[in-house]
């Protein structure tokens, strides 16, 4: 699972327009498979699921006849996949009911289960948790990792709830002023940064002055009870361990800080979190 | 291509058969047929009246307002709801060129144009056939019109029709593309149709708009069913030239927007 992440207006929408050839791109080219959207668009996106913002429907339709002309747009798909979905998504008890009679949340279950028709090989979803409930959310999350792991789905998402796209997503692309400012894989974007420490002394914790005079330590900083963070001019966590082993102070904890995705969004965009 | 065209006009039908809407302009095209049925009635005694007089009378009145109303908004609706709400967005990331969704559309639109002109055509039929004859055409000198020859103008009169309401459909479906909008649309195609007809006589652009055309094979037609001399040519060449401009240039600027249109 692929998180793109942007500010408000970054162009993470119109960039997933361009990818189904909803918005002409002015330059460039884009490929799915090794296939050009704009050349052999019927089998590039023949292997694609979409929902894009939020999902709109025939709303005077039901749940499965709006399925059901979907599935007829993608060709061959077995009456059993819309049951399957229907089922999966939690709307098998609605199926038979117009969909302007859905909640918000149950209309983003039914585009997500659109979105899976004809068995796409990737899914590229736009907010695909809007309007859900943290329950609704985890499940639909959980429900994607599970077919990212039984079907090999990739899935391209964009999200403004940053917290989702770290717990849930593999990898990560930031998209800032109109670039691609940040790639790669959330593990290692998210690496312990180890001139960040934070240190719980077990016993008395020393003289912060002591401590700031060391060239070593750029910062010294007091959290709450015996908890500081020192952040490191030079060497490691180690490094810091050992000295103050030696001046004989007892440390109970010793972590190298690691950013959280959000934390790191800021600092690549600016300080704004409108994701 | 004509598989995917041919399943989208297939789920347009669908759609529209569960659309409330699309039921209005078949029920006001039957109330117009009773209503001048029953117009008609009153001055039965007058001149010579036969079947094919009413079909003629009925189908002018029913397409001279009513229809057109109906035929305008449907079609201006067909894409600029589409748009509006998004699902345009749903099939067009599906493997469905805009082309194909293009021409369902219009398809979809002159389906609705020939239903609504079957239905009022039936029911003028069927409420003639209570009081009048559909054989030929006579006076008080005897036959003026053999039946074939009636039913010869007849066809004729009904395929031109088609031909000026196929030009409507493309006007309506033009707006809905470059409108966007649901209401909007319907408010500029049903006001750009009672403007133009307000205007056309004192801006003088009256041999330019194929309005006039819609009822003038009814007009033609009536002076066979009244027994009176008819003639269709020269009127019905400039019919068939101005009619054709304006089925094929409003389709294709439709098509050329809608194709290049960004829909975000």
């Amino acid at each position: 699972m692929v998180g793109f992440l942007g500010l408000n207006g970054a162009g993470k929408s119109t960039t997933m327009y361009m990818i189904v050839r909803l918005v002409r791109p002015t330059q460039g080219h884009i490929r799915i498979f090794g296939m050009d959207v704009w050349q052999d668009f019927k089998r590039a996106i023949s292997q694609v699921g979409v929902m894009v913002e939020s999902p709109a429907f025939y709303e005077n339709l039901s749940a499965r006849l709006n399925l059901r002309l979907a599935a007829g747009l993608r060709g061959k798909v077995d009456p059993d996949e819309i049951e399957e979905i229907l089922e999966r998504i939690g709307l098998a008890a609605r199926q038979h009911d117009k969909v302007q009679t859905f909640s918000t949340g149950m209309k983003q279950r039914l585009g997500l289960g659109r979105a899976l028709l004809g068995r796409p090989r990737l899914l590229i979803l736009d907010e695909p948790t809007n309007g859900l409930d943290p329950e609704g959310t985890r499940e639909i999350l959980s429900f994607l990792r599970t077919k990212i792991k039984e079907e090999g789905l990739t899935v391209f998402t964009s999200s403004h709830l940053l917290y989702e796209v770290q717990e849930y997503c593999d990898a990560v692309h930031i998209i800032h002023e109109g670039r691609l400012a940040v790639s790669g894989q959330v593990q290692e974007i998210l690496r312990p940064h180890e001139k960040v420490v934070k240190i719980t002394f077990a016993g008395p914790s020393p003289d912060p002055a002591l401590l700031a005079r060391r060239s070593e330590i750029a910062a010294l900083k007091k959290l709450h009870g015996n908890d500081y963070e020192v952040t490191l001019a030079q060497h490691d966590s180690a490094w810091l361990n050992q000295l103050l082993l030696e001046a004989g102070y007892r440390i109970s904890a010793l972590e190298p800080q690691r950013k959280s995705l959000k934390e790191f969004f800021l600092s690549v965009t600016g300080g704004r979190d409108h994701a | 291509m004509l598989r995917t065209t041919r399943v989208l006009v297939g789920q347009e039908i669908a759609k529209a058969i569960r659309s409330r809407f699309s039921y209005f302009g078949p029920i006001a095209a039957v109330l117009v047929c009773v209503m001048t049925f029953l117009a008609s009635q009153k001055h039965a005694g007058v001149g010579n009246p036969n079947a094919w007089g009413y079909v003629a009378l009925s189908m002018q009145l029913a397409f001279t307002d009513i229809g057109i109303i109906f035929i305008v908004v449907f079609t201006s609706l067909l894409l600029a709801e589409e748009i509006h709400s998004g699902t345009v967005r749903v099939v067009l990331s599906a493997p469905v060129y805009r082309r194909e969704f293009y021409l369902a559309k219009v398809a979809v639109g002159l389906l609705y144009m020939l239903l609504l002109f079957a239905i009022c055509l039936l029911a003028s039929a069927g409420f003639a056939a209570v009081h009048y004859d559909f054989g030929g055409i006579r006076d008080v000198l005897g036959l003026v019109y053999g039946w074939r020859e009636v039913v010869v103008n007849f066809l004729l009169a009904c395929v031109l029709s088609c031909i000026s309401l196929a030009a409507l459909v493309m006007c309506g479906v033009l707006v809905s593309v470059v409108v966007g909008k649901p209401g909007p649309a319907v408010g500029i195609a049903v006001g750009a149709v009672y403007f133009i007809d307000l205007t056309k006589h004192s801006l003088g652009l009256n041999s330019f708009v194929f309005t006039r055309y819609i009822e003038y094979p009814w007009v033609v037609f009536s002076n066979v069913a009244q027994g009176v001399g008819y003639q269709w040519t020269p009127e019905v060449w400039k019919m068939l030239g101005l009619t054709s401009v304006y089925i094929v240039v409003p389709f294709l600027i439709g098509l050329f927007l809608f194709t290049r249109r960004d829909l975000n």
